[in-house]
């Protein structure tokens, strides 16, 4: 059974693109272990040891590698923790709108008339609704917050998931074997959950890793704006933020490691993405 | 446990199912009707194999899905045990769904994909009976022993089998509930050629030994021929021509039948035979001629023809047809 | 009258790669054969056997994972191997025409059928405005397609399978090709329809003298229409010979197991189904590829490979034991 398990590992990590999994394998680890890796507290710094750089610069100190920033913050500290955090919003947010998104979709798709046009066109108009400016409005409504910011996440990206599952719930329906699954007398409830969701399922995992890198952007954006995570938590894009003043003066690793910091974020996690969308399309399982 | 009360398991009375061709944007209206089915008689009865013959746009699916229940015709009845079945109750609807099942065409569209071949099989026992875990997995068991499936593939998915192992899950599926009936609509067509007559066999010896009815559809008359006792021929909607497979063979009377048994292809070479050809193009269910609905491409048509339309009347022993030409037949085209 | 090689295959190894060249599958394995000027050749085989890869390898129109390794393909002497894209789009359509199953996926929705028939005139041909509409309501006459001026404005949605498939074969024949391809071309249609069709091509070929070569898995078609017999399994040629001794008495167990459990109506015999599985073409077993189906396979054939033998003129079969008649 061990071996069995193992065969598997070998042949999927065969085929992943090594380059993006390593990299979010890294960042994942990180996140989950920050509070053994970092080496300082991440929220309150040593006024004393404020704008140090890295420590291959001049001036710069091996107990604070990647230097501190305005308040003596260590920032590879809280890049660490900033990890989990970005991680945290985007994985909950991903995972709330694929829900709603999902189930919206499925009923859109499998009961049709009047609950599909009714739902399509609710689906239509959100999704002209433009997302930042979208999550300032109601971050300014509702107020700042980790988990204020993941609702509203949630509650802006759901739009894409219904359509996409609409559409595959719609293709799936005319199956020959949702068909037969009638013909022995299953109930509507059955067929969606047995037979049609988990054919879905596959789309809905693609769409969520591509998903995952605009999500994250928007959190930073958000954040930057000051909507977002507040201070003084660690999060890339409050990073980005308090150190966009020190650019000009020369405090460049202020900006540097957290821009850094998300785009390798973004991008493995689009490369993944895209990797999944070719790797799970039925065509090519059926060349392999 | 139904004793012989009806001398039938289905009966098909004047069936009809017309659908609508709408047109407009805003305000539709009906412009036209396809008259998928216009007015099908048929009985099947215990340990019978019908098999249903026709080209495209004959409605032999058509009939298939109304019996399933996927469709609701637009006329006439279908009678199981005495009631139509599209107003049964609950209890009666979970029985006819036992009673009935169906193997489609393609084994690849036929199997859900993400679930295991025990579950595909035992899916139509979980949702019409209440048994306990044991003893579905003995169902399973079963099934699988009879349609000749190693039982090790239980926990296997469907895309790791081949499309004639597949063919045989949708089988085991379609006996699991000690069913009476089964719809098989081209159950061969999509399989490799080398695999079709393992699963042709299989079928024949289930239908003996579990002492079945079928519905066979199929577009090859030769197999249909192989394995049904009674045969009957559709065009455009209706039944042609009915009969016991060997008589309809001998006395082949309706011309299209005819011209069906023409367009087989020889078994050899020197059999290729200069015969008639039917003219024309398959007539569309949007456009039924009026009179006899093959009038546009009969070889032998009278003007009766054009006007009124035949009924099935009996030719012989068992044998029913509906033309007006009396039972003559083309010389070159009877066996 | 002498028949004239039209096209000589020696050779022919097509492969499929994938996973980085790790995986193979040997989907056209040495295939040699000759075809003549004239001939109604069946290659038949079921799905998998390289019949239609042999077809593709032909035009070279192979999808990006498939490959010839090696062999020569000579048409009218010249080996297409050899020759550039360019070259190669002089020949497809113009020398060599294809007809495929679906004439739903063969005609493009968007474009008028004489738009269609038109745009393979065009490429091949000097002909322009009325002497192009002229040709082009010829051709339509040609495959029994009555009103072609009416036809020549519709499109593809508006006609029936029967008619699309004759569009496709007019287009097909529209540049007088030497040798017409027709890989599994009546399967789709319906039975009368396919009688139709069949009759066509024989129509055609008498009247223009094209070589037919035609791919299927239906041994039907293979006795209503054509002469000469190619039997391939598992990306080889397992049998050769002229179709009237095929029937009477087929030299290699697989053609003799595909007669045995075909169907027809005009004989009613006990047939037998033919054991096992297709087989894997990645994956094929040591010695005679069909061994495990074979039920007069021992142990040499399960070792070694056959050698093909030489049974008569035109006639082999690639087997250790043919069967005598």
């Amino acid at each position: 059974m061990g071996s069995e398990i193992w065969k598997w590992i070998k042949e999927i990590w065969r085929r992943v693109p090594k380059v993006a999994v390593i990299i979010l394998l890294l960042l994942i680890v990180t996140a989950i272990f920050a509070d053994f890796l970092a080496l300082h507290d991440p929220e309150i710094g040593d006024p004393r040891q404020r704008l140090l750089p890295p420590v291959w610069e001049q001036e710069g100190k091996w107990t604070y590698p990647l230097g501190t920033d305005t308040m003596g913050r260590d920032v590879l500290s809280r890049m660490i923790y900033g990890s989990r955090v970005s991680l945290l919003v985007a994985f909950s947010a991903v995972i709330i709108a694929g829900c709603i998104g999902t189930f919206l979709g499925l009923m859109a798709g499998f009961f049709g008339g009047w609950v599909d046009q009714v739902i399509m066109r609710f689906t239509d108009a959100w999704l002209s609704i433009p997302t930042v400016m979208f999550g300032v409005l109601m971050a300014v409504i509702v107020g700042p917050g980790v988990w204020n910011i993941v609702i509203i996440l949630g509650g802006t990206f759901w739009s894409r998931y219904a359509r996409v599952v609409r559409g595959e719930t719609l293709s799936m329906k005319t199956r020959d074997f949702v068909h037969l699954a009638k013909i022995a007398g299953c109930g509507k409830p059955r067929i969606i959950w047995k037979h049609i969701l988990p054919n879905v399922f596959n789309s809905v995992i693609t769409l969520s890793s591509l998903q995952i890198g605009i999500v994250i952007v928007v959190e930073a954006s958000l954040t930057f704006l000051g909507v977002g995570v507040p201070p003084p938590k660690p999060a890339w894009g409050l990073m980005l933020s308090e150190g966009r003043g020190g650019l000009l003066a020369g405090y460049w690793w202020l900006v540097v490691f957290p821009g850094v910091g998300i785009g390798l974020l973004v991008f493995s996690f689009n490369v993944i993405g895209d990797w999944l969308r070719r790797y799970l399309d039925p065509f090519y399982r059926n060349i392999e | 446990m139904e004793k012989k009360e009806f001398d039938y398991l289905l009966q098909i009375r004047d069936l009809k199912m017309h659908f609508p061709v709408k047109a407009g944007i805003i305000l539709d209206h009906v412009i036209g009707w396809v008259k998928a089915l216009d007015g099908v008689d048929l009985t099947i009865k215990h340990r019978q194999v019908v098999g249903l013959v026709g080209e495209s746009g004959s409605g032999k699916t058509t009939l298939a899905k109304v019996l399933l229940l996927l469709e609701k015709p637009t006329n006439g009845e279908v009678l199981f045990k005495g009631k139509d079945i599209h107003s049964l109750d609950v209890s009666e609807l979970k029985a006819y769904r036992r009673t009935i099942q169906a193997v489609f065409q393609d084994p690849f569209a036929s199997l859900s994909p993400r679930l295991r071949v025990k579950e595909i099989i035992t899916e139509p026992l979980e949702v019409s009976s209440t048994l306990s875990k044991e003893e579905l997995e003995n169902k399973v068991g079963e099934a699988m022993h009879m349609v000749g499936l190693d039982t090790g593939l239980r926990r296997v998915y469907p895309h790791e089998l081949s499309g004639g192992q597949r063919q045989r899950v949708a089988i085991a599926r379609a006996i699991s509930t000690e069913s009476k009936i089964i719809i098989l609509d081209e159950p061969t067509s999509a399989l490799d050629v080398s695999v079709r007559l393992q699963i042709i066999h299989l079928l024949m010896d289930l239908q003996k030994t579990l002492e079945l009815s079928y519905l066979l559809i199929g577009h090859d008359l030769a197999m249909v021929a192989y394995m049904s006792t009674d045969i009957a021929v559709m065009y455009l909607g209706k039944i042609v021509e009915f009969g016991e497979t060997k008589e309809l063979l001998k006395n082949t009377t309706h011309p299209y039948t005819q011209a069906l048994i023409a367009a087989s292809l020889p078994d050899h070479p020197r059999d290729k035979r200069e015969r008639t050809v039917l003219s024309g193009e398959i007539a569309s269910p949007l456009n039924v001629p009026p009179g006899c609905r093959f009038h546009p491409r009969c070889p032998g048509k009278k003007s009766i023809c054009r006007e009124q339309e035949p009924s099935l009347v009996p030719v012989g022993d068992n044998h029913w047809v509906a033309c007006h030409l009396d039972g003559q037949k083309a010389a070159s085209s009877s066996i | 009258m002498e028949k004239k090689t039209l096209l000589q295959v020696v050779g022919l190894t097509t492969y499929f790669f994938s996973f980085a060249r790790t995986r193979i599958v040997k989907a056209v394995d040495n295939v040699s054969f000759e075809v003549n000027a004239g001939d109604r050749l069946a290659l038949i085989g079921e799905s998998g056997c390289g019949k239609s890869t042999v077809a593709a390898s032909l035009l070279r129109v192979l999808p990006p994972s498939g490959e010839t390794v090696s062999g020569k393909i000579l048409f009218e002497g010249e080996d297409l191997l050899q020759k550039s894209n360019k070259e190669m789009t002089q020949i497809r359509g113009r020398k060599i025409a294809m007809i495929l199953q679906d004439p739903m996926m063969s005609l493009d929705p968007v474009f008028t059928i004489g738009e269609q028939i038109g745009e393979t005139l065009k490429q091949h041909t000097s002909l322009r405005g009325d002497s192009l509409i002229q040709r082009i309501k010829e051709l339509l006459l040609a495959v029994q397609i009555p009103e072609p001026e009416r036809r020549i404005k519709q499109w593809p949605h508006e006609m029936s399978g029967g008619m699309r498939q004759r569009i496709v074969g007019s287009i097909a024949i529209s540049c007088e090709p030497k040798l017409l391809i027709c890989d599994e071309a009546t399967t789709n249609l319906d039975v009368t329809i396919q009688l139709q069709y069949l009759n066509l091509l024989k129509d055609l070929q008498r009247n223009t003298g094209v070589t037919l070569v035609f791919i299927t898995h239906n041994l039907g078609i293979v006795a209503e229409l054509c002469e000469y017999v190619i039997v391939m399994y598992a990306g080889k040629i397992v049998e050769r010979a002229p179709v009237v001794d095929v029937f009477d008495s087929p030299a290699h167990p697989y053609t003799k197991a595909l007669l045995d459990a075909a169907f027809g109506l005009q004989v009613l015999r006990k047939r037998r189904p033919i054991p096992g599985e297709p087989p894997n073409l990645a994956n094929l077993p040591p010695g005679c590829s069909f061994n495990p189906r074979c039920v007069y396979a021992d142990d040499r054939c399960r070792k070694e490979e056959p050698p093909e033998v030489t049974l008569a003129a035109a006639r082999s079969a690639q087997c250790w034991y043919p069967i005598k008649a």
